[in-house]
């Protein structure tokens, strides 16, 4: 019986998404083709690469609700240097990243210094983020961009997206980082117990900003892909971003408090989210129905999260 | 046993998976007596007391209370029949008054009368003679203050049976005078009490009779005036245990760590020095301020005024990393909250102070950590199965081990143990001392906070005593005397 709750713990998530992923092929029937699971994968490439950020945030027991407008501003940002000011490509993606670095840096600084939960600290720069977008692109859409920029988003590499390979290296960036680096043991030190770390002579603040700022890199990346795929930059190109990358997180096993889950449970979290929006689509549902699945999955992510910590008590 | 027994266990047990917690236990309590349960940790106390709250359920044997025979108890029974526990972790509300947290679970209508929970409250503490302003918040007070609204709240529902799991590990000797008065206060009025802890002195002061456990098995009951500590230390290892005080040779002249006029966190002034070699007792109430300079020193907190100085050289301090690299090292006493990472292996938690030593370019040497994870897993004597164990599933003791094994790592010339046997059984403190020891043998400078006066005075080589954050005096082996420690500990 142990051992049966044990594989459960460790192997849930692929469970959920056989379950979704056989659901909906029986219930879609033009869901289970190669060119509509190539299709989920390139339209959540993006998603998948931001959340490996906000995970990082989020294991450190941190929180961050400005990812979809820092993807909105740095998408701004790329329209502007790309359509307006006719920067060089290889540069415009450069200034991007860095920006994306800028913004989480500013998201650690606060929450850092403010000593406020990081919840509320990204709640004010999210507002402070969207409004900049928004002035600064007039609420207007960015097209025509350069044919080499939006390769990156569209083209191929043989047969595989390039996004796609994104995704890939930045899955594997990611899991390095996070498992085979000090910076990564450190940030699951900080989730696990901050004064315990500190006390064990980690310097907590610098690693907790490093981390809000690699998570701005890779939001960054993410706005790149999302730009050059739809060849379009505007201040709300990923409004619904937030909410995934937050539900993937806690689907994926990291707990509220810090600490736990792992990158590749994330990142088959998003893919079961994915799944759900598309697989609902094809069923002939709404958006808007689609919002209230997600809604009823983050609860029971969030129930079994807890689940999980009272058990984990009462073992103890 | 006589017929003033209220509450008899016969046979009780109760298994988890891969251990058997109580193993066909029986127990009797008698009206009006104050009964001691002592074992070590492990030993099956407190799921003998889950037993009795109801949180658990046994899986054999019957409870028998009132008359009646129960195959289990639950929490509303229990109360029903007046059986309070206090538990070492209190259940306070911090956010709340006194008064209310005193109160919390009777009825008090439907918005809260004020007027109405403090009378009654101050009427509970006039009747225990316990001296606390009802209208304080608990985050105002002491943990010792706390403990006796704890017990306060329990006897203000006619308790019957009070059950006391190790109430005097956060209390000084005063306080725990004040919990004996108001113990044997209890006794007077008929009220049982089991009364759990590891200090001898007081299962001698307090109780009536003892009873031991080892392993989850009843070993037997004693009365505690036909006993003595030999014979219950024997029952409770299960073999003769001599002095567990190793015998040391002293420390050097050489000072180590010195502190001049440390200022700060509550401390006024403070001058003391630890030789190399040495182990220097830190000694006072709680309160006095020995955490407090404990995690200056280290770091944690910050110094208002005042100088470090290592070997000679003034230090500057201003974050725990600062200390480990300049060679100080702190074996905090809550070792659950700030001492390991309990969700990381034990060989993680020895090596995350100079994780970035061991990594190239950035990426951890995992071959590394395990070697020198088994490394002092053995030095150290870290009972486990394994070295990536979790450190969540380690005893108390063992859990020290891991703090400190990361200290030793970094190569700490100082090492400051705070409380440093403070929950750990008798087997496993002994131990303890002879780590203690040989760290002293090996050079290191050690600064040894603790509140128990045998272990003061049987390791330390020095014993400073601190009051009310001020320096109190100093004495030295050849003038040690329990009597001279308690007069410079006392406040004025």
């Amino acid at each position: 019986m142990i051992s049966v709750r044990r594989i459960l713990e460790k192997y849930y998530i692929l469970i959920v998404l056989l379950a979704v992923l056989i659901f909906f092929s029986i219930a879609a029937p033009r869901f289970f083709t190669l060119l509509n699971l190539t299709n989920i994968l390139v339209q959540n490439s993006y998603l998948i690469i931001a959340t490996i950020g906000i995970a990082m945030i989020m294991i450190s027991s941190g929180a961050d609700l400005s990812v979809s407008y820092q993807i909105g501003l740095v998408s701004v940002i790329l329209g502007k240097l790309l359509t307006i000011w006719h920067v060089p490509v290889p540069v415009s993606i450069l200034i991007a990243l860095v920006v994306g670095g800028l913004l989480g840096s500013l998201n650690g600084f606060f929450a850092v210094k403010l000593k406020v939960h990081p919840m509320v600290a990204t709640m004010a720069t999210m507002t402070i983020y969207q409004g900049i977008a928004y002035v600064a692109s007039n609420s207007e859409t960015y097209f025509d961009f350069p044919a080499t920029f939006k390769f990156v988003g569209q083209g191929y590499i043989g047969i595989i997206p390039i996004c796609v390979i994104l995704m890939i290296v930045s899955v594997i960036i990611g899991y390095l980082l996070l498992n085979k680096t000090y910076f990564g043991r450190y940030i699951y030190a900080l989730g696990g117990n901050e004064e315990a770390a500190r006390l064990g002579g980690i310097n907590t603040k610098a690693i907790r900003i490093i981390a809000f700022i690699v998570a701005g890199v890779f939001v960054a990346i993410a706005s790149v892909v999302l730009t050059a795929r739809t060849g379009s930059a505007s201040a709300g190109i990923a409004v619904d971003a937030m909410f995934t990358c937050f539900t993937a997180c806690v689907l994926g096993g990291i707990s509220f408090s810090g600490g736990g889950g792992n990158v590749l449970n994330v990142v088959l979290s998003v893919l079961i989210l994915g799944m759900l929006g598309n697989g609902m689509q094809l069923m002939g549902l709404s958006i808007y129905s689609q919002y209230v699945a997600k809604g009823i999955l983050l609860v029971g992510a969030i129930a079994y999260d807890n689940y999980q910590k009272a058990a984990k008590i009462k073992e103890a | 046993m006589s017929d003033n027994t209220i509450l008899s266990l016969k046979n009780v047990t109760k298994r988890y998976p891969g251990v058997v917690a109580l193993d066909k236990l029986s127990f009797e309590l008698c009206e009006g007596e104050v009964h001691a349960i002592i074992g070590e940790n492990g030993a099956g106390k407190s799921t003998l007391i889950k037993c009795l709250s109801g949180a658990i359920t046994p899986e054999e044997g019957t409870i028998e209370i009132g008359g009646k025979s129960y195959q289990g108890m639950t929490p509303k029974l229990s109360r029903e029949y007046g059986i309070e526990v206090v538990y070492q972790e209190l259940n306070l509300i911090d956010g709340l008054t006194v008064a209310e947290n005193v109160c919390f679970g009777t009825e008090y209508g439907k918005i809260v009368n004020y007027k109405l929970l403090i009378e009654k409250t101050q009427k509970v503490f006039q009747d225990l003679q316990v001296n606390i302003n009802p209208k304080k918040f608990v985050y105002q007070l002491s943990t010792a203050q706390q403990q006796l609204v704890e017990i306060a709240k329990a006897v203000s529902k006619e308790v019957r049976i009070l059950v006391l799991d190790e109430p005097t590990a956060p209390l000084t000797l005063n306080e725990v005078a004040i919990l004996f008065d108001l113990i044997r206060e209890l006794k007077k009025r008929k009220v049982s009490i089991i009364y759990i802890s590891h200090r001898m002195d007081e299962i001698f002061e307090i109780t009536d009779r003892v009873t031991i456990m080892r392993d989850g098995q009843y070993i037997t009951t004693l009365k505690t005036e036909e006993t003595n500590k030999q014979e219950l230390i024997k029952y409770m290892v299960g073999r003769e245990l001599k002095d567990i005080y190793p015998t040391r040779s002293g420390g050097t002249k050489k000072p180590m760590l010195e502190l001049i006029n440390v200022t700060g966190c509550g401390d006024k002034n403070i001058s003391l020095h630890v030789n190399q070699g040495e182990i220097v007792g830190l000694a006072g109430l709680v309160g006095a301020g020995r955490t407090e300079l404990a995690r200056m020193v280290f770091g944690a907190d910050k110094m208002e005024s005042g100088v470090i100085k290592l070997e000679g050289k003034e230090v500057v301090i201003n974050s725990p990393k600062q200390a480990i690299k300049n060679g100080i090292g702190l074996i905090p006493e809550d070792r659950k909250r700030q001492g390991c990472l309990l969700d990381f292996g034990i060989d993680w938690n020895i090596a995350l102070t100079h994780l970035p030593e061991i990594s190239n370019y950035m990426f951890v040497d995992a071959k590394k950590i395990k070697e020198q994870g088994k490394e002092y897993i053995d030095k150290l004597r870290i009972k486990t199965p394994y070295i990536d164990q979790l450190v969540r599933n380690l005893s108390g003791g063992n859990q020290q081990k891991v703090v400190l094994a990361r200290t030793l790592i970094t190569n700490s010339k100082v090492i400051i143990f705070d409380e440093p046997t403070r929950g750990i059984d008798v087997g496993a403190r002994a131990e303890i001392y002879n780590l203690l020891k040989e760290l002293a043998e090996d050079g290191k400078a050690i600064l040894m906070i603790s509140s128990d006066m045998e272990e003061l005075l049987g390791m330390s080589d020095r014993i400073y005593a601190l009051s009310e954050g001020k320096l109190k005096g100093e004495i030295s082996r050849e003038e040690f005397s329990q009597v001279e420690l308690l007069r410079m500990m006392s406040i004025e």
